[in-house]
């Protein structure tokens, strides 16, 4: 009996906290998208919202951006992060703690700060120095699907590498050294450590970094939010802050609720995956 | 799991949590009962309103009273600041301080209106559609009494009024009267190349003299207009003038409420008209035009690069320019409504939620003040708007009781000249997800890709199928209720070229055009 007490003094807090602040926020959102909730109205509707979800053109067209987004995102992150975290941790780098600075500045950069930057000073025509020198003013990342999402893309890019370059360095770190220097002593070239040595055992680096970036770019919403989904280019939580603001707020959550469903089911099996090993 | 609690129990119990706060959710989520009203009595009371019109206050010595108004205007932008110095009078005449928020953030707002405990007291609000559901869902003060007694009522213009008439209650006072009434010009531009700035009927630009000059402009070296394409709904202003040049009222409020598909043949001339102005670069090269943000023009009117811009009455106060930055007529297209001006006017609303964290009665006062003739001239003497929803103090401004602008003269005495042909904004008024997610990119699009506008405009078209059935807009939205289409499916009047601009610039014309 003691013990079911201590059980109960311990650990319901934590499940009280996790009820409260998940749970019934994710209960309420799933219930509600069942219904027409709106300033008028709540009432149930079934799976009204959800069939007209999976066939509104807009949303398909937000989740294809959001895929498109992951798609080059998250490799391109991981990579660079990749890249960094080796160069950084190599001790005989010169300059190593100067570019460890530039590297980990973007991270304390807010998205819609970074979304200014990129957006207005570098690649507007006109205003932007990376449009005027490449471009000659002449690339439309307003007007069209393309540059205006490649754009965003390379916004979140340059936001979320230090946070791949922090996973990889601790990756690093737990390598052992001896392997290191087992592979310089045999005269193993770069490629041929990066390639045996490296890889293979970051492996739980690569899971939590492609874990976190998947989630971070699922729910992008700032930087689009920002420049107004240049070229057309919404995703996912764009359209559902849209709605909501509309007062469609079943339908929003019907959005919230397939988002969360894909994040889920991204995550769920990689993190198991990762905790198997 | 713990050594002495069996998992049975601890996973019992974490079940038993978990069944609670689904339960508790759901029952959270029942459809909260409308605030019921805690201080003024309604409308259908017998017994007298609170008199609106009594002499305010004159202590001083207590301390102020507070209110919080939440409205569209950021408090650092020139409206925000324009409005929280025009409501000093107000705030020493009742000794109230005014805590004033600015936000768009609607549907926040309309959601704490229905949690029945929002932080505000007043909400200037913009969408009206949204507005009206607040109301019709009970959370809002029905203002008519208060309105009648003050005397307010009867100043005020119907048209800025019926938009938040909901069964013959007025949820909403109409504080602000913005217009788009054309175009605005950047007169020192005009002058230096010899182009007239219409103001009257009678000299009024046709669609083929308006090209003309972009031509001559374009010679110059001049971008002739000013797109503010980045934010999309300026070019709403330029589609809408065309629309109403082309079809009139019918063709208007047919295309508004989508009585007429956007792939038949006279809505595809009016997108013609709209290419025209890109195909014949008027509006610079697309990147260029595509990045503009609406205030970005200004600038570049300013300077000299762009001269002209289909914009809103503001323009001048944005400026603090109201002699340089004039409106001119929209072109006309139409010989047979060429005697007739449409101005796109409508409103902003003061909305005083049911239940409010302060002095209800002081927040009514307020918003029927802002309605008021006192406030509304010191609107219009301030040059921030042209237009005003009160009757008195337009009159008042254009019989020179009051000195206005001279940029606000000319759109209110087209106001009041052409009080018949007033329309509201063609898309404020479809369902906000069509307009805003469908309407505004569309016309974007067309600027920086107008070779694919027939398949934007069949895109266009099932989703204005599916969006105005989900929402119901035939029978749910007081504007459309009645619209039909009776007029011509094709325009057979003068074309002014356009149709040859098209094809020259590479631009497909619709099949049978071809």
């Amino acid at each position: 009996m003691n013990r079911l007490i201590y059980f109960l003094v311990f650990s319901v807090p934590a499940l009280l906290f996790i009820f409260i602040y998940i749970i019934y926020p994710l209960a309420l959102n799933v219930i509600s998208s069942f219904t027409n909730w709106s300033p008028t109205s709540y009432a149930y509707v079934g799976l009204q919202n959800y069939e007209y979800l999976f066939t509104d053109p807009l949303f398909t067209q937000s989740l294809t951006t959001n895929l498109i987004w992951l798609g080059i995102n998250v490799p391109a992150s991981m990579f660079l992060g990749m890249l960094f975290a080796l160069l950084l941790t190599n001790e005989n780098a010169k300059g190593a703690r100067a570019f460890r600075t530039m590297v980990f500045a973007a991270l304390a950069i807010p998205p819609t700060v970074a979304a200014f930057m990129f957006g207005y000073m570098l690649f507007a025509a006109n205003t932007g120095i990376v449009n005027a020198l490449l471009f000659g003013n002449g690339l439309n990342v307003y007007g069209l699907y393309w540059p205006g999402l490649l754009m965003m893309v390379l916004i979140t890019i340059w936001s979320s590498t230090p946070l791949a370059t922090i996973i990889y360095m601790a990756g690093i770190a737990i390598i052992p050294r001896s392997v290191i220097e087992a592979a310089s002593i045999d005269g193993a070239p770069i490629l041929t450590r990066f390639a045996r040595i490296y890889l293979p055992l970051l492996r739980p680096a690569h899971i939590v970094s492609f874990v976190m970036l998947s989630i971070l770019t699922l729910k992008v919403f700032d930087v689009v939010y920002t420049l107004r989904a240049p070229g057309g280019a919404s995703v996912m939580l764009y359209y559902m802050y849209q709605n909501f603001s509309y007062g469609m707020w079943g339908y929003a959550n019907t959005v919230i609720v397939v988002v969360s469903a894909i994040v889920l089911a991204i995550a769920i099996p990689l993190t198991i995956a990762m905790f198997r090993r | 799991m713990m050594r002495g609690v069996s998992r049975t129990t601890a996973i019992a119990i974490v079940v038993v949590l978990a069944v609670l706060a689904i339960i508790t959710a759901i029952l959270a989520t029942q459809k909260p009962a409308p605030p019921t009203t805690t201080s003024a009595p309604p409308a259908t009371s017998t017994s007298t309103p609170p008199a609106t019109t009594s002499a305010p206050p004159t202590t001083t010595s207590a301390p102020p009273q507070k209110l919080v108004v939440y409205g569209p205007w950021g408090v650092n932008t020139p409206e925000g600041q324009i409005f929280l110095q025009l409501i000093k009078p107000f705030e020493q005449q009742y000794n109230v301080k005014i805590e004033y928020v600015g936000t768009t953030d609607y549907g926040t707002v309309a959601q704490q209106i229905t949690s029945g405990s929002p932080p505000f007291d007043v909400v200037i609000f913009a969408p009206v559609g949204l507005a009206r559901q607040l109301a019709e869902g009970g959370y809002l003060t029905d203002l008519t009494p208060y309105l009648q007694q003050s005397g307010v009522m009867s100043q005020l213009i119907p048209y800025y009024v019926e938009p938040v008439n909901v069964g013959g209650s007025i949820y909403g006072v109409p504080v602000a009267a913005w217009s788009k009434p054309g175009i605005y010009v950047y007169v020192p531009t005009l002058q230096k190349y010899g182009i007239p700035t219409p103001t009257e009927i009678s000299q009024r630009w046709n669609w083929g003299q308006f090209l003309g000059y972009v031509q001559e402009l374009k010679a110059n070296g001049v971008v002739p207009l000013g797109s503010g394409a980045a934010d999309q709904w300026p070019l709403v202003i330029v589609f809408a003038h065309i629309v109403a040049s082309l079809g009139g009222k019918d063709l208007y409020y047919a295309i508004m409420c989508h009585k007429i598909s956007y792939t038949s043949p006279i809505v595809q001339q009016a997108f013609e008209f709209y290419l025209s102005l890109v195909a014949s670069g008027a509006f610079g090269p697309s990147a260029f035009a595509a990045g503009q943000h609406f205030v970005d023009v200004y600038a570049l009117m300013k300077n000299g690069t762009v001269a002209m811009y289909f914009m809103g009455d503001w323009t001048p106060f944005f400026n603090k320019n109201y002699t340089a930055f004039m409106p001119v007529m929209a072109p006309s297209i139409n010989p047979q409504l060429a005697g007739q001006y449409f101005v796109v006017t409508g409103g902003d609303w003061a909305l005083v939620p049911k239940n409010v964290p302060h002095d209800k009665n002081l927040a009514i006062q307020f918003v029927i003040w802002l309605a008021s003739q006192d406030f509304q001239e010191a609107v219009l003497k301030s040059g921030w708007r042209a237009a005003s929803p009160n009757k008195a103090a337009m009159q008042a401004a254009l019989s020179g009781q009051i000195s206005v602008p001279p940029s606000s003269k000319v759109v209110a005495s087209w106001l009041l000249q052409f009080s018949d042909n007033l329309l509201p904004d063609i898309a404020d008024n479809m369902p906000p997800q069509f307009a805003i997610q469908v309407f505004w990119p569309t016309l974007a699009k067309m600027i920086s890709d107008p070779a694919r506008w027939l398949d934007y405009l069949s895109q266009m078209e099932q989703l204005a199928n599916r969006i105005y059935n989900q929402t119901n807009w035939d029978a749910t939205y007081p504007l459309c209720q009645d619209v039909t289409y009776t007029g011509p499916t094709v325009y057979t009047g003068p074309m002014y070229n356009v149709t040859a601009i098209l094809r020259a610039a590479g631009i497909p014309l619709p099949d049978w055009q071809r």
